[in-house]
């Protein structure tokens, strides 16, 4: 069954109060939700905490959700919202770039993987950007979403995120160039 | 933000796509668009690093126990919305129990329902939900909102309702400002304004509701509204300002004219002002970067001030006006305040106007009340639960009646409703903040109700600045949880985003300052 399809029907039971299917739906997003708030708020704990009160908030809030948009971009919305909301509360504890659970490699092709240094440099300046820039990169290359896609989730148009990622690609370009001249 | 960047983006947007299904390389990229392959390499090596980023997964046993532990916090659905066909039989089971006063209508709108689905068919009150004001189904769409909401007797589930009911009025103002469809726009936003009305109405007439839980729902419905909300404007093309990431997503659409996007002042002025990241990065991103707004700059007044005037304070001057976009804009070192939450201030006072809270000495303007939200980081909850708004009965005592008063409807202006009430005689208002208690007095003393901040607008702020007790803690009336309200306080300090001034540090009314502020604004423009 394809995962739209399925998307769709374990919604549909969800909204009707069934928590099996909640729960199907949970295990389904779980990783990407996870990745997307890790990325944003550089802490295992804090990543897992958050994705978790994402999930209790999409359950709470299930009633309202009317289908206009794809469940999965919903779900983004409202892990966006959260660590706007953690962001409010609490300050990075600890810096992307210090982070040892950032050289995972597991279930990566090899030749994906990347070298511990490229890896904390790139995380490094991913932390970097603005919060929205780190919406769209995170979204893009790291949970591997078309640009139409991420324009639904971030509320945008498809060129408008275009452009948003053509500022993003240069200004993690222009950190690094920077680091590399500092280091030389 | 010109054709050829706007171009750029696509190209590059293409050869991503193109590298990352291994149907070319960058070489060949830069060779299939030798005008961009100067500009396109940058970011398309970054773009090559990017994909190769560590795909990181929770821990083990976070995994292992993720899904046993989710179940466990899951309550019952919190609310649920009556389907259209049990709340048809609901409707007819219960019609003869409806208030006499209330059958005819009912029953009109019964029988209308029943004649349109035979005559037009089943999927009429499907598209009835995507009519907008002006067309012939949207009538339709509201009837059936206003069956769904008498029959969910509820409190947790009819606030749902009206959320979700209030969401699609913005959708509707937002499609109709699109088309700068005036009649229509108005028609959305009086809906919007009814159903924030309705939410309040019923918080204050309801016995055992969860304030928390409908609090935090709420918070977090204004919060998305207020995005919308200060987004509207159905003159864009007058006024030639646009809020930076609504325009960037609004008005720079690949299929919009180039030209168009430059003077609504989008992408790149909005990235160059620094607005459409900034908002991200204090956090204010989903209140629709009210600071940032173009009216804030501008000094013209905000479609929905507008509206609220009209709605509020239909005899009042455009002080009004000034006032609310005052508390919408902010200040250098006060945050503005959505739409959203203004409407429920307004909402609050109004039903405060009608019903004064047990104890006398709570404020009682919306002005006040939005310092409460704003400056000691209340939510909604815990604001009705300082007013015990809980359990009041409504005017005719029956707690289940929900529907608006005539004076509910149209009511009297912030400032003379309570004349009119008699409650609280003219001149003694600031009395009254004199005899508040201390746990009480931060909130009140910095305060002015709206009618006496407008007047200080014009003038110098008085002593009454200078008086005001802000050393002592946050406290909340004695009602309030305590545990929560010291977590409150504790939240409410750490809220500040980075570069912004302590709220509890401000000293001036909001009117007043977020006023000068926006006179700032005008100046600075003008400059």
């Amino acid at each position: 069954m394809p995962v739209e399809q399925r998307e769709s029907q374990l919604t549909d039971r969800a909204r009707q109060g069934d928590k099996e299917a909640y729960g199907d739906l949970y295990e389904l997003y779980l990783d990407e939700i996870y990745r997307y708030v890790f990325y944003r708020v550089s802490n295992e704990a804090d990543a897992e905490d958050l994705t978790e009160q994402v999930f209790l908030k999409a359950w709470e809030n299930l009633p309202a959700y009317r289908g206009e948009v794809p469940f999965k971009a919903w779900l983004y919305r409202i892990a966006r919202n959260t660590t706007v909301d953690h962001y409010r509360t609490r300050k990075q504890s600890v810096p992307l770039d210090e982070n040892d659970s950032l050289i995972e490699k597991k279930d990566q092709p090899e030749e994906k993987a990347l070298s511990r240094e490229t890896a904390l440099r790139l995380n490094g300046a991913i932390s970097k950007l603005s919060p929205l820039h780190q919406d769209v990169i995170i979204l893009r290359f790291v949970n591997g979403y078309s640009t139409a896609e991420i324009a639904q989730i971030l509320e945008r148009s498809t060129g408008a995120v275009r452009v948003l990622q053509h500022r993003a690609l240069n200004a993690i370009q222009g950190f690094l160039m920077a680091e590399d001249i500092a280091n030389d | 933000m010109t054709e050829s960047q706007l171009e750029f983006s696509e190209v590059l947007d293409s050869c991503i796509e193109e590298i990352r299904a291994g149907r070319l390389t960058i070489e060949a990229c830069l060779e299939r668009y030798p005008d961009f392959a100067g500009e396109l390499r940058d970011p398309l090596i970054a773009a090559n690093m990017l994909r190769g980023v560590p795909l990181v997964k929770p821990s083990e046993a976070f995994q292992q126990q993720a899904r046993p532990r989710l179940m466990a916090q899951l309550g019952p659905m919190p609310a649920s919305t009556v389907s259209l066909f049990e709340a048809l039989r609901q409707k007819w089971n219960n019609l003869f129990l409806i208030p006499q006063s209330r059958r005819f209508s009912m029953a009109w709108m019964l029988a209308l329902l029943l004649v349109g689905s035979v005559l037009i068919g089943g999927g009429t009150a499907y598209a009835s939900d995507a009519a907008v004001p002006g067309q012939p189904l949207y009538g339709l769409d509201r009837s059936l909102e206003e069956i769904q909401s008498e029959l969910t007797s509820d409190p947790e589930a009819f606030v749902a309702l009206q959320l979700a009911f209030a969401d699609e009025r913005l959708s509707e103002a937002q499609e109709l400002a699109s088309i700068a469809e005036s009649e229509g726009f108005q028609e959305a936003l009086d809906g919007y304004g009814e159903s924030i009305a309705a939410i309040a109405q019923r918080v204050g007439s309801v016995e055992d509701i969860d304030l928390a839980a409908l609090g935090t729902l709420i918070d977090e419905s204004l919060s998305n509204h207020d995005a919308k909300l200060a987004a509207l404007s159905p003159m864009d093309e007058d006024n030639g300002q646009g809020d930076c990431d609504v325009n960037v997503e609004e008005d720079c659409d690949e299929n919009d004219p180039v030209d168009e996007c430059d003077q609504n002042g989008t992408i790149d002025d909005c990235e160059e002002n620094g607005n459409a990241d900034n908002g991200d990065q204090d956090g204010d991103m989903d209140d629709g970067d009210k600071s940032e707004n173009s009216f804030c700059f501008t000094g013209e007044p905000h479609p929905v001030a507008l509206k609220l005037k009209e709605q509020y304070a239909p005899e009042e001057n455009d002080s009004f006006v000034d006032t609310v976009m005052g508390w919408f804009c902010g200040s250098d070192d006060q945050p503005g305040v959505g739409f959203g939450q203004i409407m429920h201030a307004l909402q609050i006072e109004k039903l405060l106007a009608n019903k004064p809270p047990d104890d006398e000495n709570l404020p009682l303007t919306a002005d006040e009340i939005l310092a409460l939200k704003v400056e000691d980081g209340l939510g909604w909850g815990q604001i009705w639960q300082i007013y015990n708004l809980k359990g009041k009965p409504t005017d005719d005592g029956d707690p289940n009646d929900t529907e608006l008063s005539e004076d509910d409807v149209r009511p009297e202006p912030p400032g003379q409703a309570k004349k009119s009430d008699g409650q609280v005689p003219p001149g003694q208002e600031k009395k009254a903040d004199q005899q508040i208690p201390p746990g009480q007095a931060k909130k009140t003393d910095r305060q002015e109700p709206p009618g006496q901040a407008k007047k200080s607008d014009q003038e110098e702020p008085s002593d009454q600045d200078e008086e005001s007790d802000q050393s002592e803690p946050p406290e909340q009336g004695e009602d309030s949880d305590n545990s929560e309200s010291s977590e409150q306080d504790k939240k409410s300090d750490q809220q500040e985003p980075p570069g912004q001034a302590k709220k509890s540090n401000q000293q001036e009314p909001p009117g007043q300052a977020k006023k000068s502020d926006q006179q700032q604004g005008k100046k600075n423009k003008d400059k």
